[in-house]
């Protein structure tokens, strides 16, 4: 038994001096062996990680479909669309804050009829009105109304009741890149249907999160 | 250029060993002097350490999709194993890896012990050693619970029962369970063993015990013929390429076998096929010869046979202490070998132990047996049915808020109605199809073909079908094991003669051709879904239904007509009906009295609470005995 044998008594290898192999049939074969071992621990090394990686990386895949029940439900051609207010519920110029209320799938729940987002509403005649999704542009707060302006009070952005930025009296810059991210409607028999969508903030131009 | 390359390129790395010095470290990693050279035997410390990272690696990815909580745990690891890309791979590798560090853990204990490189002036190290094994083997019970399915939630609350043994037993049980009973905090709690605790001490422990390997070097046999070596590059090709072989096993594996995850925990619906992990099975079955000691069979012979682990080499230092160890270790692997194949095989007897045994003493034991085999195999079966239905519900209904159990499972008729079967009707009633799969009823007394008494009823598998309808209506059906040969109704005197009226009017009076119509016809007042076609043809019904007013209703009831004391044939079948029937049968409207043995489930309406089922539980019987929700689509397509 040679349990004594210590790492620092012995110095007779060292593979930094190749020259102490016997022949160069030898060095090949140790070659294949420092490169087999080198590819195999690269092997080793990340093929676990890369596993988790891919299943990491799924939520890059895009939406996911709804389950069977709501999936055929939804055949009838308004699909983007979701009632969100009464035309007879608003009065003219003054903007309401409603929730827009869909079918949610948050990873592996699914939740029918759920609040997935607001909107403001204004109506300016009595077949039209202006809907403005409430997630303010510039960094993704939801902004207020205060009857005259939308305020954001996270940085201060502002906006006029049209959706524009807004200049403030002291000529301090509003941070919002763009003006107030405005939804598609329909009006139906009195109900305000909305195209919900929502966008990405601190940008110029205005891009639907898919 | 090129030169220019180089030379930079060796500048740099002169300026990162200036300041990390790490030439000198990789060198003292690689060129580890291996006494005797590089060896296979060697490679399971490096395989164990590849296994934990792999093991860390893994475990941190499914981190970032698992939610402890009873409400999400189990949602969270069917969306890893099912909807997540590459999810069921990841969860595998994590999952049988587990049970490689096991294995190899075990070897590399053997190794250790059978090489003696566990004495002087290696006991620190090895004591570590013994640390680490009882950190992996706590990872291996811990994880086991994390996907609250029926088979983890089950096998882990036997373990954590086991820990009120000892003195203050019950102090350590709730705080290991988060409180008296398994919960949310149970999860959160095993999930923070699980991911923070037990790595972190067990990367500590490992740092320690690598350290002190480096310390003592290989525990070698050098002998003439085999020179010395440098880690680099034999032992190191050794070491990566088991590792790389293990970590392809276990893909092939995951690939041929995915991990499994059972139906979700149902804190009150009992698993029968309760196992822990492998590795610990023969602790359970210890558990089993131990009869009522469980405190010898959990504590004190798995406590001393650790003892003995840590006591290794204080005996070795004794004279022969060394061989008592070799020969002690040996018998505790093959006894634990040993109750892990009995284990095995006892849940397996049915099959492997067909024949009845010659000798009548062993007979009881043979049946005993026989009949737990039986029964883990047909929970394994339920389980496996259960998980493949709340699968269908899943896609079909989505998993809501409060979970796949309270929201999919408890309201599901398919799984509910079939239990409560089990429960509240076999014990008369079978539910076996044609082939004879299903529910079985009861046994048949011994000497019953000599003195036949009333002792079950029907077989309900297709209750108020047509066909079901035209066996009962049929002479040698309605006497048959299926209908009434087991109920007073079908036992005759002995002149051959039945005291039913019911069964001596199908006997001798019905006309044969009359009874596709009046099966028909009786089918059609229950609007079984899986009917829904036949039932459309509306002039054999109607043709039935005046049959019915010729032939039955002197006895029975029939929308206008009148009958006497036989049930009352208005919406036979029906939910309605059913649901009436199974809440009384002895009332006016059915037997009149004159019930055979049925008992009344739920004859107080207006005080659900004093009934032996409630109003969910008779809506969950009558839903999966009409096969209401069997066919997801079809009923969507109705309702609509």
């Amino acid at each position: 038994m040679s349990d004594d044998l210590r790492r620092d008594d012995v110095a007779n290898v060292d593979g930094s001096d190749e020259s102490s192999e016997p022949s160069s049939q030898g060095n090949t074969r140790r070659g294949f062996f420092e490169i087999a071992s080198i590819v195999l621990g690269a092997i080793v090394g990340v093929g676990p990680a890369l596993i988790g990686l891919v299943a990491f990386l799924d939520p890059l895949r895009g939406r996911r479909t709804k389950p069977k029940l709501y999936e055929e439900g939804a055949g009838n051609g308004t699909s983007s669309l979701v009632r969100v207010a009464s035309m007879e519920a608003l009065s003219l110029g003054e903007p309401q804050r409603f929730l827009v209320i869909d079918d949610q799938i948050d990873a592996w729940n699914f939740t029918p009829d759920e609040p997935v987002g607001a909107v403001y509403i204004e109506k300016l005649t009595p077949s039209t009105v202006r809907v403005f999704n409430t997630t303010c542009p510039h960094a993704g707060c939801s902004v207020e109304c205060n009857g005259t302006a939308y305020e954001c009070p996270c940085h201060s952005s502002s906006f006029n009741l049209n959706g524009t930025k807004s200049v403030s009296g002291s000529g301090r810059a509003n941070p919002s890149p763009r003006d107030m991210d405005a939804l598609d409607y329909e009006v139906r028999d009195g109900e305000i249907w909305v195209d919900f969508k929502n966008f990405y903030t601190g940008r110029d131009e205005k891009k639907a999160k898919a | 250029m090129n030169e220019r390359i180089k030379q930079l390129g060796a500048s740099l790395c002169d300026w990162f060993d200036d300041r990390t010095g790490y030439r000198d470290l990789t060198h003292e990693a690689l060129y580890e002097n291996i006494p005797g050279g590089s060896r296979w035997i060697y490679v399971t410390g490096s395989m164990l350490v590849f296994a934990f990272v792999t093991q860390a690696v893994t475990g941190i990815f499914l981190w970032m999709y698992y939610s402890p909580g009873s409400q999400n745990a189990w949602e969270s690891v069917y969306y890893i194993t099912n909807i997540v890309k590459g999810g069921w791979l990841l969860r595998g590798v994590h999952h049988y890896m587990a049970q490689m560090m096991i294995v190899l853990l075990l070897l590399h204990l053997m190794q250790v012990v059978l090489c003696k490189a566990y004495t002087a002036p290696r006991e620190i190290n090895y004591w570590l050693g013994i640390v680490l094994m009882k950190i992996v083997l706590a990872l291996g019970l811990t994880g086991y619970l994390l996907p609250w399915d029926q088979k983890g939630y089950w096998a882990t609350k036997v373990a954590t029962e086991l820990m009120s043994l000892p003195p203050g037993g019950e102090l350590i049980q709730k705080v290991v369970v988060g409180g008296s009973e398994y919960g949310h905090s149970t999860l959160t709690r095993f999930f923070a063993m699980h991911a923070g605790v037990l790595p972190a001490l067990l990367i500590a422990v490992l740092a320690l015990h690598v350290a002190m390997f480096r310390k003592h070097g290989i525990t070698a046999h050098s002998s003439e013929k085999r020179p010395d070596e440098a880690f680099w590059p034999m032992q190191v090709f050794k070491d990566s390429f088991a590792c790389f072989a293990m970590l392809a096993f276990v893909i092939v594996l995951t690939c041929y076998r995915a991990a499994e995850l059972g139906p979700p925990a149902e804190p009150t619906e009992s698993y029968g096929a309760a196992r822990p992990e492998w590795y610990f099975l023969f602790l359970f079955q210890l558990l089993k010869h131990c009869g009522t000691h469980e405190f010898v069979g959990a504590i004190v012979i798995p406590g001393a046979a650790m003892g003995f682990l840590f006591a290794l080499p204080l005996i070795a230092k004794v004279k022969y202490g060394h061989i008592v160890n070799c020969t002690v270790i040996l018998v505790l692997v093959i006894g634990a070998g040993y109750l892990t194949y009995e284990a095995i095989d006892h849940d397996n007897y049915a099959e492997r132990h067909s024949d009845k045994p010659t000798d009548p003493a062993a007979v009881d034991l043979w049946k005993e047996r026989t009949k737990a085999a039986n029964a883990f195999h047909e929970a394994q079966e339920t389980a496996l049915r259960e998980y493949e239905r709340t699968q269908e519900l899943i896609d079909f209904y989505g998993i809501p808020k409060e979970g796949a159990a309270v929201g999919l499972v408890r309201i599901d008729p398919e799984i509910q109605g079939r239990r409560l079967f089990k429960r509240k009707c076999a014990s008369c009633h079978s539910y076996l199809d044609k082939e004879g799969h299903g529910i079985a009823g009861p046994e048949l007394p011994e000497g019953w073909e000599s003195n036949k008494t009333a002792f079950g009823g029907p077989n309900l598998h297709g209750f108020a079908s047509r066909e079901w309808i035209e066996g009962l209506l049929s002479p040698a059906g309605i006497v048959s094991s299926d209908y009434f040969e087991f109920t007073a109704h079908g036992i005759p005197d002995a002149d051959g003669a039945y005291s039913s009226d019911m069964v001596t009017f199908v006997r001798d009076d019905l006309v044969k051709a009359d009874v596709p119509a009046i099966a028909a016809a009786l089918s059609a007042e229950a609007g079984l879904l899986s009917q829904r076609e036949q039932d459309k043809n509306t002039a054999l019904i109607e043709e039935g239904r005046a049959k019915i007013a010729d032939n039955c209703t002197d006895c029975h009831t029939f929308h206008e007509a009148e009958g006497g004391a036989a049930p009352d044939l208005t919406g036979y079948g029906s939910a309605a009906w059913l649901a009436a029937f199974i809440a009384n049968p002895d009332h006016d409207r059915f037997y009149m009295g004159n019930n055979d043995r049925m008992p009344a489930f739920a004859e107080d309406e207006a005080d659900p609470a004093k009934n032996l089922l409630t109003p969910h539980d008779i809506d969950m019987l009558v839903r999966w005995l009409r096969g209401d929700d069997a066919d997801l689509h079809l009923k969507l397509n109705t309702t609509k």
